[in-house]
């Protein structure tokens, strides 16, 4: 299939998603991989039938997809709002970390003890650390939508996903990169991927001590960055030099869990420097969500691997669903405390279960065999689940509450 | 004096025939034909008034003055911007719509002469025939007339109400009608302004007063010469008010003494006996009145590790007092208020331009909070200001609040600087540095 008519079936699908889900309470990104699940499924079935494969990804659509996680993960770091997390008090925080603990420490031991019962063919730690996201961007937005953003369950909700994206994800970058280490037997791997992981953190403190500076003195440069009318789009520009700067640094040891890692500190340290930079955020969220990302989320569908599949493993889908509910339920139930059981319920429902950084973590761990092909399959599918129906009995129980 | 009046109307026609040296521009060539033929064609361009080439053509770049005086009042706006940018000393705009002053006033076209609100004057003046003066009060909150009945207000001043102005409605003067903060309330005398009616409008100027007293921390000698004096400064344009002065001495210091009859303000003595923390902890056992003000030098903000706790922060959440930060820069020319879309940062945009209104500085009010449209109360703020001769000006952010903020206040030639300690959409180190580092002067509240 030519290149292009593979990129125009994505970005044809990329317009038509969110207007034929407008009606719907599928977020989009859900919405972008269901529909390349079903596009995918029409040309596993031809092929199935004729023989014949009727539809390919092609090198444009996989290079523009990676470009699209790479920005994703950017965009999730630009998401983090360190204003609220400062707002959020001590407390807050301290809070959310000791129930991200307690998540992770529960999933472990579930998974472990059903792994005795079952036998699983699962790695317990990294599944655990999948299971222990939660998708910060449905978090958001469902919050934003009851209204509730501005009171204490909601900030510790908030509080408590920007907690859990974060720290998950530089234990993934670390557990993945310790896995790389061991199975590289070679000492000098290991210093140079040290060394890289330093270099990136000095290069997030340097960009932000510099950021600061230049926001004191040049505050009239960087000004430009932010302006609507700019004809150059320097902003842009140079959120995307900040990017690959912290992308390419990763390379060097060929992480893509550090590469994941690195752009999404790129997008943290321009929210951590400017806060409020509303109208470059609105650009680069289009250029993100407009093009890059659904590329991502659709191609994910279409690339699905139906066969794999096609396993035992799916059956494992209600055991981990089940035990990513109780391991974020019972700690918001112990922890949260807030007088009202059904309140805390809600908010385990909520954080339960992530989407983009499940999906990242899959993608890494299948780069690096720690998961298998059907198990990638089944936590994509998993990850679709949960930011499927999770927002929707959160919104049931919340609402009775209100009542 | 030479003169240019874009619009070759009926009034433009009337002006010229007591000017000179003069130029009427005139955008419609038979207008403009029939005008040259009256006038002179020496003294008429046919062109669009806006355009700079224009202007420049008619010799915009040394005119004395200039009037804008088409029956558009867009065109008069843009006439008026295009003659301030190439620096015409003296810009007239007309504006038949009441309600597009407002807006005039607010692009910077300070004279803006509206025909509705002369002809309604003089029709007033005409009807009453032995009103000898008119005046307006502005009311403010809390003030005298906050809450009180227009009935009230006539038998009080011993003066006719004629109207009252809420935001853009002209209101009847119905006795049964209450004063809202905000409101202008316009009255004429009959047979000259009575005593009452003076007296009156020195209370409601009384209201206008953002504080009652000053406090004064002064931990050494040096401090004198920059707390001191623009206390003593603020105190003397304020009224007059009382200070209070914190001094490490049994004696006031000779050089304080010299500044306060400088000033011609009432200055009372307190002792320190050790630096300037036991004088913040003497503020702190002491009763604050309401409208108090407390001043420090810069010093006091400057160890950033103990900032949080410090007994500054204790004053501003305790006694719910503001703060000012003193770097002398007096006189004030120019006020920086930030507006973060809370009530307190809408307070403190009002006590900044109380100060202004009373020591002469324009104000700048930054918006910063991510609330759609204009400020709330802006409107009063503006019409309180221009009442007085006051520039009350809105600047918005550009794209980020933060940025803008520290652009204004390390390159906008301001003197002070209103903000709340716990601004919201400013990046909190950012701010503190604004507070502690920055060269103006900082009036803080919580």
């Amino acid at each position: 299939m030519d290149e292009y008519v593979s990129l125009l079936i994505v970005t044809v699908l990329a317009f038509v998603t969110p207007l034929l889900f407008s009606k719907t309470r599928v977020p989009v990104v859900v919405a972008e991989i269901l529909v390349g699940l079903g596009v995918g499924l029409i040309a596993f079935l031809g092929y199935k039938l004729t023989g014949v494969q009727i539809l390919e990804s092609g090198v444009t659509v996989e290079v523009l997809a990676g470009i699209g996680f790479i920005f994703l993960m950017f965009l999730s770091g630009l998401e983090i709002d360190f204003g609220k997390l400062e707002r959020g008090g001590r407390w807050t925080i301290i809070k959310s970390v000791a129930m991200l603990l307690m998540t992770m420490l529960l999933t472990y031991g579930l998974i472990t003890l059903v792994d005795s019962l079952i036998g699983l063919d699962i790695d317990p730690f990294y599944m655990a650390l999948i299971l222990s996201t939660t998708s910060v961007a449905v978090v958001l937005s469902i919050v934003r939508e009851m209204r509730i953003s501005r009171t204490a369950p909601g900030q510790l909700i908030m509080v408590s996903a920007l907690v859990a994206d974060v720290v998950t994800m530089i234990v993934i970058a670390a557990y993945t990169i310790n896995i790389q280490v061991i199975a590289s037997q070679d000492f000098f791997y290991g210093v140079e991927a040290m060394g890289i992981v330093v270099l990136i953190v000095v290069s997030f403190y340097l960009t932000f001590k510099l950021g600061s500076w230049a926001m004191w003195h040049y505050p009239e440069i960087l000004q430009k960055f932010f302006k609507l009318d700019d004809p150059h789009e320097l902003g842009v520009r140079g959120s995307l030099a900040i990017i690959f700067t912290f992308v390419a640094l990763s390379t060097v040891i060929q992480s893509e869990a550090l590469a994941v890692l690195g752009a999404f500190l790129a997008g943290a340290v321009i929210s951590l420097l400017f806060q409020e930079g509303a109208m470059l955020g609105k650009k680069l969220f289009g250029v993100g969500y407009g093009f890059l990302v659904p590329v991502f989320f659709i191609n994910i569908g279409i690339s699905f691997d139906f066969e794999a599949i096609l396993s035992p493993t799916v059956l494992l889908i209600p055991v981990l669903f089940l035990i990513a509910a109780v391991a974020k339920i019972l700690p918001a139930m112990l922890i949260m405390r807030s007088g009202d059981l059904k309140q805390d319920i809600a908010t385990g429902v909520l954080l339960t279960g992530g989407l983009t950084l499940m999906i990242a973590a899959a993608q890494i761990g299948l780069s690096l065999d720690i998961i298998s092909n059907s198990e990638r399959g089944m936590i994509i599918l998993l990850a679709v689940i949960f930011s499927a129906i999770m927002p929707i009995i959160f919104k049931q129980l919340y609402k009775a509450e209100v009542k | 004096m030479r003169t240019i009046i874009v619009g070759g109307g009926r009034i433009g026609k009337f002006i010229s025939k007591d000017l000179d040296d003069f130029v009427i521009i005139e955008k419609e060539r038979i207008r403009a034909e029939n005008l040259a033929r009256e006038v002179g064609e020496e003294h008429v361009i046919v062109g669009d008034g806006a355009d700079p080439k224009v202007l420049e053509k008619a010799g915009a770049n040394h005119a004395d003055a200039l009037l804008a005086i088409t029956n558009q009042d867009r065109t008069n706006l843009k006439v008026a911007l295009a003659a301030k940018s190439m620096g015409v000393p003296r810009v007239i705009a007309r504006c038949d719509d009441p309600a597009y002053i407002d807006t005039m006033h607010s692009e910077g076209v300070e004279s803006v002469i509206c025909p509705a609100h002369t002809a309604s004057r003089m029709i007033h003046s005409t009807l009453f025939h032995d009103v000898q003066e008119m005046a307006s009060i502005h009311v403010t909150k809390g003030s005298l007339l906050d809450g009180a009945l227009l009935g009230d207000v006539g038998s009080l001043a011993k003066t006719r109400v004629l109207g009252v102005i809420r935001k853009k409605d002209v209101l009847k003067p119905d006795p049964d009608l209450a004063v809202k903060p905000g409101d202008e309330v316009l009255l004429c005398s009959l047979g000259g302004m009575s005593s009452e009616l003076r007296q009156l409008m020195a209370r409601e100027t009384t209201g206008l007063l953002p504080f009652s007293e000053i406090v004064v921390m002064i931990g050494d000698e040096a401090m004198i010469e920059t707390v001191g004096d623009e206390s003593l400064y603020l105190a003397a344009h304020l009224g007059k008010i009382p200070v209070e002065v914190h001094y490490p001495a049994d004696e006031p210091p000779q050089r304080l003494q010299d500044l306060a009859q400088m000033w011609g303000v009432p200055v009372e003595h307190f002792s320190m006996k050790s630096g300037v923390e036991t004088g913040f902890t003497c503020i702190l056992f002491r009763k604050m009145q309401k409208n108090s003000l407390v001043t420090v030098g810069p010093g006091e903000i400057t160890n950033k590790r103990t900032f949080k706790q410090c007994d500054l922060t204790k004053i501003l959440e305790r006694d719910k007092v503001p703060v000012l930060i003193c770097r002398r820069k007096i006189p004030y020319t120019k006020i920086l208020a930030v507006y973060d879309g809370s009530e307190i940062s809408m307070d403190l945009a009002e006590v900044a331009l109380k100060i202004a209104l009373h020591t002469g500085s324009s104000l700048h009010v930054l918006d910063i909070s991510e609330l759609e449209g204009s400020i709330p109360d802006l409107e009063h703020l503006k019409r309180l200001g221009r009442s007085r001769d006051i520039e009350v000006k809105q600047l918005s952010v550009e794209g980020n609040p933060t940025l803008d903020l520290v652009a204004l206040v390390t390159g906008g030639g301001y003197s002070m600087l209103a903000i709340r300690w716990s601004c919201s959409n400013v990046r909190k180190d950012i701010l503190r540095k604004v507070i502690s580092d920055s060269a103006l002067s900082v009036l803080l509240v919580r």
